[in-house]
This record gives C-alpha cells, structure tokens and sequence, in this order.
C-alpha cells in the first residue's frame, strides 16, 4: 500500500543543513498497525508528517496506493490526504470551539461530498467510537478521552486507508489510553485500515504488531513483535 | 466544496468569541462606505455645473440675422411650457431722450462669456429684452426695479451701461421724469438694474410695442440630456430656419467636458480614499484571521488545500462588507430626507438603487484588493509551521 | 521607571499599528482643522457685522456716480453729506485711507473709528488706542496683514507720507495677525453678503483724529460704498422716508437681508467645506477605538500574568490611557502647533499656495482640545467598559480560548 525509497529530507538549521531523514526504504501493507519508536530527534514525527503528506521531503521515492506522492502539487496532496488519511494527534487537533459533530463532520466540508448525509455519516462515525450522544456538545467541554474518540471518528468519517497517530495517548491518563488503543485495535482489525503510531509509550508499542525503531533519521530496526507481546484482551 | 457554510461558521464563531472586535470591524466599514455614498453623490456623480447654473443649461438661445415680428403663433406655442427672453436692439431718440446723453466717441462692450466685443455707435441700437415670467434676477443700483402692477404706462429699468457711459448721474438724479424713446416709443424710467447692460421692459409692453425680436432665449423648465437637447434645438431650427440655433450644451461644452473630468477624479480619489480606510481597519479582521490559524491547521490536516484556508479569509471580509454595505445603504436610504439630504451640497440630489448597488460592488471590489497583502502571509506558512506556533 | 520600561516594552510590539493610528489621526484632525479654519474665514464677517451693534434696519449703500469721473470722489462726498443730513441717519461709514511711504514700500494707512472697531476683529496681540496722537507726537497703531505679522508692541514704525514726504513716526500698540480681516466697503454686487464689505488686508491703522492730521483731503480717498446705520430711536416712518430718499441717489440692501442670504451661504459652505473633513474624524476616532480595544484584547494572555503578579486593573486601565493618550496627545500637538505657526508660515510664503485662506482664533484652540479630548475619554471609556468585571480567572481563561 505505502512504498517509500531512499528517501530523504534535509531541514536548514542556520548555515548547515541537519537531515532529519535518511535512506528511508520502507513498504506498509493494508491492515498493519505498526508503532514508530525512538529517541527525541530521531526522525519518528518527521517521518510521520511526510507519510500523512504535511511535509515533502529533497529525495527518494514515495508511492501511495499506487501513486507516485513526489510529484504531486500542494492541491492533489491535501485532496489525497482528505480522502485516504485520518490524523489522530496528541493534542487532539479539534476545534476546540465547535461542537462535536461538527469537527467530525470537517473532512466533508472539504470535499465534494454533498450537504446531506453528512451528518448522518458523522453521527454513524460517532456512533463507532461510542459518543454519539456527545454529538451537540462543544469539544471543549469533553474530557481528554472523549476529545481523542471524537478525533478517531473524524479520521474514520472518511474511510481512510491509513490513520497516523502522532503520541495518541500522550495527554490521557493510562485507562483512557488503554480505551483509545483498544478502539484503534478493534477499527485496524475490522475494517483492515493501517494505523501507524509514533510513539514513545510501552503501552502503546504493546498493542502494535511491528515496530520500527530509528535513530539519527534512519531506519535502525524493523520487526514484528512477538505474539507473546502483544496486549491482553486483543 | 462548501465555501458558505464554512465562512458562515467562521463568522458565527467571532461574534460569539470575539464581538467587540467584529463590531468595531464592522463599524468601521460602515462609517468609511456611508462616506464614500455622501462622497460618490456630491462628487463622483452630481452635476456641478447644471445644479449651480441650471438656468444657463436649460437656456437656448436662437438669434435672427433680420429680426422677427412678435408672431403670436410661434412665441405663444413655445411659451406656453418654456420661459422665453426676447431681445430687441433699439434706436435711441437723442431728442426725447432725458437722461441718456449719448457719447461722441464709440462704446465697446466686451461679452464676458465669449469675448466678444461690440461697438456701439452714438444714437445706435440699444438692446432691451423682456422675459415671460418678468422675473429678472438683479437688485437695484438706482430707484426702482419693480414694474408697477398694473402696468399704466411704457416703463423701462436701465442696465448698468447707460451709467458707466454717461457722465451725467446728476441727470437722473434731477431730473424729475427720466424718460428713454427708443424706436419712437418713449419709457419712463423707473430706475436702474445692477446685473448686465441690456435694459429690462415688461413682457406685455414687448408684444405691445410691436418690437422685433432681434435675438431669443427659450428656457426649458427640466434640464434636457444632451440627445434631448439636440433634438429640441433640432425643432427650433425647423421652425425658425433662417435662424441660428445654439444649444446650451454647445456653448457651455468645455465647462461640462471639465466637470466630467472632475467627477471622474473624484471617483478615484473617493475610492482611494475608501481603500485607505478599509486598509486601517484590516488590522481589527487580520487580529481574527490570527486567532483562526489554529482552526486553519485543523482543516489542512483533514485535507483542505492551500487555496482553500486562504480564500476562506478574503470571503469572511467579503461577507462583513457586504453585510456592512448594505446596513449602510439602508441607513442612508431611510435617513435620507431628515439628514443626507441636508448636508448634500446640492440641493435635490437623488441617489437610485443603482447608486446603492454600485457603491456595493465597489465597496467589495476595493476590500478584496485591499485584503491581498493580509493573505500573502497566510498561503506562505506551511502546516507544520502552523502546527507548532497554533496548537 | 519600572513602569515606564514597561510601557515603551509594550509600545513596540505594536508599533506599526500604533504609527498607523497616529498618522491616520494626525491627517484626519489636520483636514478638519484646516477646513474649520477655512469655514470661520468664511463665516467670521457674519458674526462682526453682528456684533458691530448695527440698526436693524441699516443699510449697504452704493451710490450711483460716474466711476470714470474725475470727480468721483467729490460726487460720493457730496452724496456722504446729503444722507448724513437725512433724518434718522445716525452714522455713515466710510473707509478712509491713504498711502504712506515706509522706507522703500508703500503701506495703506486706514482710518478707524470707533463704529468700524466695532466690526474688526480685537488684535491677536496688543490691544486698540485710546488716544489717536500721544503727548510725544508719535501716532497710535495697529498693524495688520502679511506685511507686520512679526511686529511686535511698542515697535516704531517711520513713515513719509504726502508730496513733501512728511516725517512721522507711528508706535505699535496692536497686531492683527493674518488673515487681519477688516472693514472694507469697496464691493457691491447684485447679491451682498457679510464677506462683500470686509477684506483681508495689510497695512496700518490709525485713529480718525490721527488720520486728519497726517492726510488731508487732496491725498485722502474714501469707499464707494457706505454703511448707513440708523438711530436706535427713530421712528419706522422716519427710516422709511429716508431708505425711499436713498433710492434717488443709489442703491441699497438691506442688513437683514444681507445677513439672511449670508446665512443661508454659511449653510451651503459648511456643507461644502465641513461634511467630508466631519467624516474623515469619525473614521478616525473609530480607527483610535478599535486599535485602542484590539490592543486590549491582544495583551489579554500579558495583562492575565500581570494582574496574577499583582499589577491591578486601575494600573493596566493607566497603562491603556497612556497609550491612547500619546497618540492622541502627538495628533493633537501636531494639529496645535500648526494652528499657532499658521499665521508666520502664511507671512513667510510658505504654505499660502497649498491651503485655502484660515482664521484660526481662540475657538479654533478650543475646537481641537474638545475633539482630541473628546476621542481620548470615550476611547478610555470603552476600554474601561471592556476591562469592568473581568477577574483574574477571567483573563486567565479568555486568553487561553
């Protein structure tokens, strides 16, 4: 499904250049659900923002769905990533302001999708993440945990084939985060949609299936994990 | 692509969050475009000209190489809906003239308006005129200038050139029965205007005295457009063919081509100086665009292109100034008659749909131009950049 | 000093908005005070024609001699004696003058009775004569225009005057500056108006006894037009006798109508004149409110670290005055100055071709002080509405959403 090739990405840090990325050979099925690990600095944020197509990178290759991603204006990205990528943030990425159902509803808007049906489709994907009933409230009325469903259901509004998750459980305490996992488990296992994390929490690695591990902008380490550590009750 | 629904919430959202700032956008439009409408109509659209000399725009003047008898029929029908002056140049009688002397030396009289000069000789012509409505528009230099009612006898105002020829005031002071014979008619003289050289008789004594009519003014009573007026001179000239016809707009076409020039001007200058103010108060919606960067970021991340988050601002400013467009014009329109019209400069000014429409659509033209500089910055920032300073 | 490092800290991060506001301002208040100027150079003869104290039925009268005449000035004398004798006539006022060498130039000297002080303007500096010729021989006066705009009180001023170029040394008691707007009733037209009879004039005057010992009548020249007022006890018949004897020897109008049609003039120029500059004001002063609020809102996350530091509302709401005060305050020392150099820059050819002829007296001050004052209190006002009933708390969670 995702193919990238030697890529690599160069940020300008005063008069020299700092590579973030380098030689990247990586390749993701459909239905994987892998975490990215990794000291601060390694390149793990870095490498997640060039897979959602927030950022390009100076070299290499990158193949999504088939598509070559390099050449592709800042119009057919954002279109792309409208369609096939949910985002999952640490700080939620919601506007905090408006109300649930419109947040999830956002994605919509952005595209050619008619102006009925949405908000079925949006309570339908609450509904999945389990807060329908939070549907008319502001997201800045919810709790940590119900702020990251409501993210969830907006990345599913879409039927992504790839959700990003950049520290989903970062500001939620550990039972939340076991829940927030435990939905992204069930929605990668039932709908075969690839979840990619990064992440620096032991929890959070225990539910993926195979980690990569970087340093220094490269790919150190590439495997899937055990069954035996995989989480409980999955 | 739901472009409305998405600058409505926009809009929705500072109001509730952020009114003050809105508000003060909004006043701040309303007040420049309510004096950009006072400024388009007194300036950019009044007609200087016409409303400070409307008479002189309205007056036709036909002149006759032989000279008309007073014919009834034509005079009466032109008459009837027109104000008419007629002019007539006299022959003086020296012999039972009492306070005309005349000079040996010749009098040339310069026309102000045309520069043209003409010499008269003593005991020549001296032109009276008389006017339908006998309403004249001068005061008094010396006794009376109001022709008695009812008219007893022959009666004449002089103009100022029968003084500033003669050097014997003290005559018409003394003398007890100032009297002018002119082509054998003698008029008592009632006194003396201070508005021009030609001597004012009243209309009925005109007819009357069977003078011939050397020169004619039809004053129509609504200003024609230039087609209308070309037309009516076109009718005059049928009707008088020996004559020659002037149209107003002829005599007075480098005073109107200059007035289309300066209302041109004053379009421009009233839309710069719409800009500049529209330009000042961006400040208050760039505070907005600001406090909508986060909100931004959220929508690139779920898909929205570059162009879309930054065409979302230039139409959240273009709504508010519609919005503050049209509450102008209905302010203007509904407090026209107790305020905007008496601070007009002209009197009778008329603002149309049109004029409302057309400072509208300027109005949203001169915003959009002016909301580019405040966009350039927002298409540069990319998503991560965004990111890290919104969120 | 704390405070102040404080205060200039937070200037500059608001600098351009802040430079913007102060230009805007500055112009704005410039083009009204400019166009007030204008409009009371307009209007200023309206109001000395009525506080000259004239009958009511007092007249503007052009008296009908031969202008091309020699004796012109012997025939308007002659008609001055005729209406002064007229029953009723309780003056009739004239311009008198003549011409006097000072050093190289030639200076109009004016006669100025006390009936014609009455309609000029009270000098800018100094004050009128009391007596005309002091015990030392030298002759009160006051200068006016262009031309004495840097003179100061007690100046003497060395004039020749006549065929024999007669010495005389004249001592600066008043100065009317520019504009020096004074009597003078050498117009008539079809329409008369206040302005018709006044001009703005340089030159020297003097009291009338002065005027009669300096000039005699061969080198004299008076007004083809004269004001007549009437006695305040005169009877209505009295006064009609004697404006139907005016008739035989010209023409008049009329001061009420003459104060009428300059009304209704006043009206149209103030709409031509004042309505834009108005405009230009209150955009203005909306702008200064805005900018004034939007920095409120702004320092919002600042002042909710401050007010939990311990720095109160009353200080922050002094910290927000200052800063509204100094735009303000430089918009309107800008605007002041200009009113205060108006006259020297005029007499020193400098600015004469760019703006219109002003007058700026002592209302023009008071003008400028009601309008920046104006804008600073309410501007405050509404930031003080904006600040009421905010807590710490309330700071604290605006400034985070």
């Amino acid at each position: 499904m995702i193919k990238l090739t030697n890529v690599n990405k160069f940020y300008p840090v005063g008069k020299t250049n700092f590579q973030a990325l380098a030689d990247i050979d990586l390749e993701i099925g459909k239905g994987e659900f892998i975490s990215i690990e990794g000291e601060s600095g390694a390149g793990k944020s870095t490498l997640l923002h060039v897979l959602g197509l927030l950022d390009t990178f100076d070299s290499g290759e990158y193949w999504f769905e088939g598509t070559d991603v390099r050449r592709m204006g800042d119009a057919k990205a954002s279109a792309l990533r409208n369609r096939r990528i949910g985002f999952v943030m640490q700080d939620f990425a919601l506007i905090p302001h408006k109300t649930v159902l419109f947040n999830v509803m956002l994605p919509l808007l952005f595209s050619k999708t008619p102006l009925r049906g949405m908000r079925k489709r949006a309570l339908d994907a609450l509904e999945q993440v389990g807060i329908a009933e939070q549907a008319g409230k502001r997201v800045n009325q919810l709790s940590g945990g119900q702020r990251q469903r409501v993210a969830i259901a907006r990345a599913l509004i879409i039927e992504p084939a790839l959700i990003l998750a950049d520290e989903p459980t970062g500001a939620l305490d550990s039972q939340t985060s076991r829940q927030i996992l435990e939905l992204l488990t069930k929605i990668n296992a039932a709908r075969g949609i690839t979840v990619v994390t990064v992440t620096h929490s032991k929890l959070v690695s225990d539910y993926c299936r195979r980690k990569i591990v970087m340093a220094d902008g490269r790919i150190v380490q590439d495997q899937a994990a055990p069954a035996s550590a995989l989480a409980e009750g999955i | 692509m739901h472009y409305l629904i998405l600058t409505a919430h926009r809009i929705r959202d500072h109001l509730r969050n952020h009114s003050v700032i809105l508000l003060l956008y909004l006043l701040g439009l309303f007040a420049s475009i309510l004096f950009f409408l006072y400024y388009f109509g007194n300036f950019a659209v009044a007609d200087r000209f016409a409303n400070l000399y409307g008479e002189q725009l309205r007056t036709y003047s036909v002149s006759f190489p032989e000279g008309i008898a007073p014919d009834a029929g034509r005079l009466a029908a032109l008459g009837a809906e027109n104000v008419l002056v007629v002019y007539h140049d006299a022959q003086v009688d020296p012999e039972r003239t009492n306070v005309l002397i005349l000079e040996e030396e010749e009098i040339i009289v310069t026309d102000s308006q045309t520069g043209e000069e003409t010499v008269m000789q003593p005991g020549s012509q001296y032109t009276v005129q008389a006017r339908s409505d006998d309403t004249y528009p001068y005061g008094a230099k010396f006794g009376s200038v109001e022709f008695p009612d009812p008219l007893e006898d022959n009666c004449i105002v002089l103009g100022e050139i029968s003084l500033s020829a003669r050097p014997n005031m003290d005559v018409l002071r003394t003398e007890p029965n100032p009297v002018v014979c002119l082509d054998g008619v003698s008029y008592r003289v009632l006194g003396v205007h201070d508005y021009g050289y030609e001597s004012c008789i009243p209309y009925a004594l005109f007819a009357a005295n069977r003078l011939t009519v050397d020169r004619l003014e039809i004053i129509v009573p609504a200003l024609l457009t230039q087609a209308e007026g070309d037309t009516f001179a076109a009718q005059l000239q049928e009707m008088f063919p020996q004559a020659q016809v002037q149209s107003p707009y002829a005599t007075y076409s480098q005073y109107l081509a200059g007035e289309e020039q300066q209302r041109a001007d004053a379009l421009r200058m009233a839309s710069v100086l719409l800009a500049i103010a529209f330009f000042v108060f961006m400040f208050l919606v760039k505070y907005l665009f600001d406090l909508s960067r986060g909100e931004d970021v959220v929508y690139r991340l779920v898909g929205a292109s570059r162009e879309t988050v930054t065409l979302l601002c230039p139409l959240e400013v273009l709504a508010l100034t519609l919005l503050a467009a049209v509450a102008a014009s209905v302010f203007h329109a509904a407090l026209f008659d107790v305020l905007f019209d008496k601070i007009n400069v002209y009197a009778g000014l008329e603002y149309r749909l049109r004029d409302y429409v057309f400072v509208a659509a300027l109005s949203l033209l001169v915003s959009a131009v002016v909301c580019i500089p405040f966009l350039i910055g927002i298409w540069r920032n990319s998503i991560l950049v965004e990111k890290n300073k919104y969120q | 000093m704390k405070r102040i490092y404080l205060f200039f800290s937070s200037l500059r991060e608001s600098l351009l908005a802040d430079l913007l506001v102060l230009a805007v301002l500055t112009v704005a208040l410039f083009v009204f005070m400019d166009a007030y100027g204008m409009y009371r150079y307009i209007t200023m003869t309206y109001d000395l024609t009525q506080k000259a104290g004239l009958h009511a039925r007092a007249v503007y009268f052009c008296p009908s001699v031969d202008m091309d005449n020699m004796e012109t000035e012997e025939q308007l004398r002659a008609i001055k004696s005729e209406v002064e004798a007229l029953p009723g006539v309780q003056e009739v006022l004239i311009d008198r003058w003549g011409t006097a060498a000072c050093g190289d130039m030639p200076v109009k000297v004016t006669a100025s009775t006390e009936s014609l002080r009455r309609m000029t303007p009270a000098p800018d500096r100094g004050k009128w004569f009391e007596e005309g010729i002091n015990a030392d021989g030298s002759v009160n006066v006051v200068v006016a225009g262009k031309q004495f705009n840097d003179a100061q009180i007690g100046d003497e001023i060395p004039v020749q005057i006549g065929p024999e170029r007669k010495p005389y040394t004249l001592r600066v008691c008043g100065v009317l500056s520019i504009p020096a707007v004074v009597p003078s009733f050498g117009g008539y037209g079809s329409q008369v108006l206040t302005s018709t009879f006044f001009k703005s004039e340089s030159g020297l005057l003097i009291g009338e006894d002065a005027f009669d010992t300096l000039f005699t009548e061969d080198i004299e020249r008076i007004s083809s037009q004269f004001f007549i007022d009437f006695d305040q006890n005169a009877s209505q018949e009295t006064i009609d006798s004697a404006q139907e004897a005016l008739t035989r020897l010209g023409g008049y109008q009329t001061l009420e109508d003459i104060l009428r049609d300059t009304r209704a003039f006043n009206a149209t120029t103030f709409k031509q004149v004042m309505v834009r500059p108005i405009f230009y004001v209150v955009i203005a002063f909306v702008l200064l409110v805005s900018i004034s609020l939007l920095y409120v809102f702004k320092r919002l996350k600042t002042f909710s670290v401050y007010y939990l530091l311990g720095y109160s509302k009353r200080r922050i709401l002094a910290d927000m005055a200052w800063r509204a005060g100094l735009i303000a305050l430089v918009a309107g020392a800008v605007n002041f100055a200009y009113l205060h150099v108006y006259s020297s820059m005029v007499a020193a050819g400098k600015i004469e071709a760019v703006v219109g002829a002003c007058y700026f007296g002592a209302e023009a001050d008071g003008m400028l002080l009601l309008l920046v004052g104006g804008m600073f209190l309410l501007t405050m006002l509404a930031s003080a509405l904006v600040l009421r009933g905010k807590s710490a708390v309330v700071f604290l969670r605006e400034s985070r959403d």
